[in-house]
């Protein structure tokens, strides 16, 4: 019994075979893009979750409020905050502190080792509680001297291996060189293994905190912005109650700062509105990953539908077929039973060419997302069971319609008309096309709208020009040679300007407590955002000064302020006004600049304080280097010639401002290419279940067709005829979809300070699409019909 | 073995109600050759249909075998059907995905039968109608004599009582048709009851009786001698 259900169901895969190829293809590319997906969002739900009880270890963030900056919330703290809270309050079981070791404890960093020198690039300084707050597997070394004792290092096995080769790196001892004439012996204290690739913490190396540094100023310092700082705590039922205990304990200290904890498992996905977080590795927007679940569930929900479609209206055909097994003795359950057989057949077929996809797209999606994931990862236990679930829930899902349909029909009937056409309206299938055109209708919009607002970014006007800017960053060894640096690579054939600046163009501003006589005569004190810049960095950039010059050659302690600030100041002309970063020497305004976006268009515009500070090689972070258009490899090369030169060793990292900004909207730009690689699908499916019904329709009025043509219509009155009712359901989906797209990239929309408005045309030209594609999908089949003969289909009956 | 008395059936649209069957009763012996004449729209297909146990009647009784059937439901007329009846048809309605041992196998499968029994039987039949040598190809490969043959093996595979056919010959040409009208003869000359409806005058010469129905009644019967 078993092998004719088999043997029909393969010859029935022959006989219809370019429906069987787009049946199976269609839900493989479902199940494909749903499993990729999956793979993906598991990626990402499982960072952290390797350190033991991570439901007890939370991110201490600061929320800042200084008078003068919008709050924020900061992934970093002071050094002495962490040690200070364990003191006062004692739901804290545990601290560890991982602060970057460049630049602030040491200026630069470069690991020697017999002749082998090797940049720190994450080296942190961190407490003995790291062993037991993250678990790391230690290779070498006992537990309890993990950054213990003074100079001793912690690395990681592929650093070590880096520098030791094979041989073991136990008590071996590496210079730390923290300048030209300075450098410092450490001796390894363990050898752990590389941090796992889903932990938002990714570093190489780690020293305990110098005892000089803990109690220099810096150190002491509790609103200094300088590292993370994790608490194990004993009890977290009530984390709100223990934010302001926390929050209560620091206001002895500073009464700018509150603290929020953030749950480990959170910070990967949950950090997006958090600054100063650097150090989160490949953190990501928690809201995309919701998106990409719907969108999984709808691509898989579609290709069901479409298989359900397309089974149904194949099942059409076999009335014949049904009937004759009937009146030959079938009972119903034989030919339920037959179709979900052919189903589960389909379905393992889609299952295996999904696999195939899998491995063919996870590459693709690597690049796409920027991870690694493998598909081994999809072969092990608890995937078979999704796997299996897929195949028998698919097969349910798509098989029982089908198989209700096909084996209800009526005999006598389906003998005579040799096809089985089930319900007059077939209403359910209606409802499932427009539903499967409202979800690509729904996935068009929003691609439009994201599409805009990414090109919106990239061609606003930010008030300053960075065409053809690269960007070098300096290190503290390297800024205090910035004169030389300089002079030479203005030399080099190509270069049309050079300056320098400290900020992070795209990213955080850096906060600095700033004085001045208010218009009422009152001495104010405020924290903004400060730029050191180079003199000529207004021309580079080709700001707009409103009022007063741009810097002017060897003036120090001049300040040029943004228009918020100036608002903010008061004066109705700042210009000559006395001014002073806190700590600095007292200075003046010399000028106002045009309000330009510094920062991401996510944020608004915050006051900003430009000083040209050369004497503290500190606060010059970014050498900027404007090339001309012509042959810029060549001038990379030479510019990376001198400056090698001149560093004294190859690291020279370049960045074309451009490409950092695609960087700043990197998350935009993922969910834009996510939606649009699976909008994509999504239509695709959609107009195959389309297909499908119009041959279903045209099946089901063949003879209509047929007198119509003997009566006289044309083809294009045929066409008109079949296409209108589809485009009716078009119509519908898009009217269904169009609300409902409109109110979610809305809300996207939200996220960004400055943002495109949805005009009405990008949803109505997102419609047209839609109907303009529906209507060329029916026409193959419509156009089909209204050519054949109608001899034929009147003769059958 | 069939009796049936006040046979009705109506076919409702919204707004028309046509009568199909009105009040029909008739009678069939074990063994008979009964031919059902009639104008198209008399009746005939119907009445067949009712008969094979495909449809059901709106009122009135049909015994088969001392058996009331008119009430059943589907699955005990679906059970009666595959153990006691036969059907051959003007289009034959061979399932083009199997082949001829397939197709005439079918029944067999559906009643139970075990594979070993099944082969015998089906290679029985195939003989007897002399396609034996086709058993491997599909309907489309064969002509249409050949095609009704297969369906006529596939009739009597089962060895049913009663064999219902549908303008047998209507689908081929002369000397195919009589051929498979000496078919039917045989196989009603071995015992089996057939009821046969059919347009043509020469055919229905092949039956013991003819039956002729106008607009859902029986209008004559003839005995032929």
């Amino acid at each position: 019994m078993l092998k004719i259900y088999l043997k029909t169901a393969y010859r029935n895969l022959l006989k219809n075979k370019v429906y069987a190829f787009v049946n199976i293809l269609g839900l493989a590319v479902g199940i494909a893009a749903c499993v990729l997906i999956g793979l993906f969002v598991s990626n990402e739900k499982s960072f952290d979750n390797f350190v033991p009880n991570a439901d007890k270890v939370y991110r201490l963030n600061e929320y800042m409020h200084y008078d003068g900056t919008a709050p924020s919330t900061a992934a970093i703290v002071g050094p002495p905050v962490a040690p200070f809270l364990k003191a006062n309050n004692n739901e804290i079981d545990s601290y560890t502190r991982v602060f970057p070791a460049v630049p602030l404890v040491y200026p630069s960093v470069t690991m020697e080792y017999q002749g082998k020198k090797i940049k720190a690039e994450k080296l942190a300084c961190t407490d003995t509680s790291f062993a037991s707050m993250f678990n790391p597997v230690i290779i070498e070394g006992e537990r309890n001297k993990f950054t213990r004792d003074q100079n001793t290092i912690v690395l990681t096995a592929s650093l070590a291996r880096k520098l030791f080769g094979n041989s073991p790196a136990l008590n071996k001892t590496i210079q730390l060189r923290t300048a030209d004439t300075t450098a410092t012996s450490f001796t390894v204290s363990n050898v752990i293994a590389d941090m796992p690739k889903n932990s938002h913490l990714q570093i190489e190396a780690m020293v305990p905190f110098p005892k000089e540094f803990l109690n220099s100023f810096l150190g002491t310092n509790y609103n200094v912005l300088m590292g993370a700082t994790y608490l194990r705590i004993s009890n977290n039922k009530n984390i709100s109650l223990l934010e302001s205990r926390l929050t209560k304990t620091i206001h002895t200290k500073s009464k700018f700062i509150d603290f929020t904890l953030q749950p480990l498992n959170r910070i990967h996905t949950g950090s997006v509105n958090i600054s100063y977080d650097e150090l989160n590795y490949k953190k990501i927007d928690g809201k995309y990953l919701n998106i990409f679940i719907v969108i999984a569930i709808a691509v898989f929900l579609i290709a069901c539908v479409n298989f359900v479609n397309l089974t149904t209206a194949i099942a059409g055909y076999r009335g014949k077929e049904v009937a004759v097994k009937k009146i030959v003795g079938a009972r119903r359950f034989h030919v339920v039973f037959q179709v979900l057989i052919e189903t589960f057949f389909s379905v393992l077929l889609s299952l295996i060419s999904a696999l195939l996809l899998i491995t063919i797209f996870l590459p693709l999606l690597n690049k796409l997302l920027d991870r690694e994931l493998t598909s081994e990862s999809i072969y092990h236990g608890a995937m078979v069971v999704v796997f299996a679930g897929i195949l028998i829930g698919t097969t349910l899902l798509a098989g029982i319609y089908p198989a209700w349909f096909i084996s209800r029909a009526n005999t006598g009937e389906a003998l005579k008309t040799k096809v089985l056409l089930g319900g007059s309206k077939s209403s359910l299938r209606n409802v499932l096309v427009t539903g499967q055109f409202a979800v690509a209708v729904i996935f068009m919009i929003s691609l439009m709208v994201i599409l805009k607002q990414l090109k919106y970014m990239q061609q606003r006007d930010l008030g300053y020009s960075y065409s053809q800017v690269i960007k070098l960053p300096m290190d503290l060894q390297l800024a205090k040679k910035m004169p030389v640096l300089k002079a030479e690579i203005a030399k080099v054939k190509g270069v049309k300007d050079i300056t320098n600046g400290f900020m992070e163009m795209g990213g955080n501003g850096s906060l600095f407590g700033i004085d001045f006589i208010a218009p009422n005569g009152e001495a104010k004190k405020i924290t903004v955002n400060m730029e050191n810049a180079g003199i000529n960095y207004i021309s580079f950039f080709d700001m707009k000064m409103i009022a007063g010059r741009a810097f002017n050659k060897d003036q120090q302690n001049e300040y040029i302020i943004n228009q918020t600030l100036a608002k903010q100041i008061g004066y109705a002309d700042p210009v000559g006004k006395p001014i002073n970063i806190t700590s600095l020497p007292p200075g003046r305004i010399v000028g106002v600049v045009k309000d330009f976006n510094y920062s991401s268009l996510h944020k608004t515009i915050e006051p900003l304080i430009i000083g040209s500070m050369d004497y503290i090689p500190y606060w010059q972070t970014n050498l900027y280097v404007k090339v001309s258009g012509t042959d810029v490899s060549q001038t990379l090369k030479d510019i990376q010639k001198v400056f090698n030169s001149i560093s004294g060793d190859n690291r020279f990292d370049y960045q074309f401002i451009d490409g950092h900004f695609n960087e700043v909207y990197h998350s935009e730009r993922q969910a834009g290419s996510m939606i649009a690689i699976i909008g994509g699908l999504a239509m695709l499916i959609s107009c195959l279940g389309l297909l499908s019904l119009a041959a279903f329709v045209v099946l089901r009025r063949k003879k209509e067709i047929g007198i119509r043509k003997v009566l006289g219509a044309s083809v294009t009155n045929i066409t008109a005829l079949l296409s209108k009712e589809f485009l009716i359901l078009v119509f519908i989906a898009f009217v269904v979809a169009s609300p409902v797209a409109y109110y979610f990239m809305d809300k996207w929309l939200q996220g960004f300070a400055y943002r495109i408005n949805i005009q009405w045309w990008v949803i109505a030209g997102a419609g047209g699409a839609a109907i303009v594609i529906a209507f060329i999908t029916i026409s193959f089949q419509s156009i089909k019909a209204a050519l054949a003969n109608p001899v034929k289909s009147l003769r059958s009956e | 073995m069939i009796k049936i008395s006040n046979l009705e059936k109506f076919y409702r649209t919204e707004e028309v109600e046509t009568i199909a069957l009105n009040k029909l009763s008739m009678e069939v012996a074990t063994g008979e050759f009964v031919a059902i004449m009639g104008p198209s729209g008399c009746g005939k297909s119907t009445l067949l249909n009712i008969l094979g146990m495909l449809d059901d009647p709106d009122a009135g009784s049909y015994v088969f075998n001392e058996i009331e059937v008119a009430h059943f439901n589907e699955r005990k007329r679906a059970d009666l059907r595959k153990h006691n009846i036969g059907f051959v048809f003007q289009s034959f309605n061979l399932i083009d995905e199997l082949t001829v041992f397939e197709n005439v196998e079918l029944p067999l499968i559906y009643t139970g039968v075990a594979a070993s029994e099944r082969v015998k039987r089906v290679e029985e039949v195939l003989d007897k109608m002399q396609i034996m040598h086709r058993r491997n190809h599909y309907p489309q490969q064969l002509s249409g004599g050949q095609q009704q043959r297969v369906a006529i093996a596939r009739a009597v595979v089962n060895k049913p009582k009663l064999i219902l056919a549908d303008e047998p010959t209507g689908n081929l040409d002369s000397s195919n048709g009589n051929d498979v009208m000496e078919l039917l003869t045989d196989l009603n000359e071995q015992g089996t009851t057939i009821i046969m409806v059919t347009h043509s005058e020469h055919d229905a010469r092949y039956s013991h009786r003819i039956i002729r129905l106008l607009d859902g009644q029986t209008v004559m019967e003839n005995i032929m001698v």
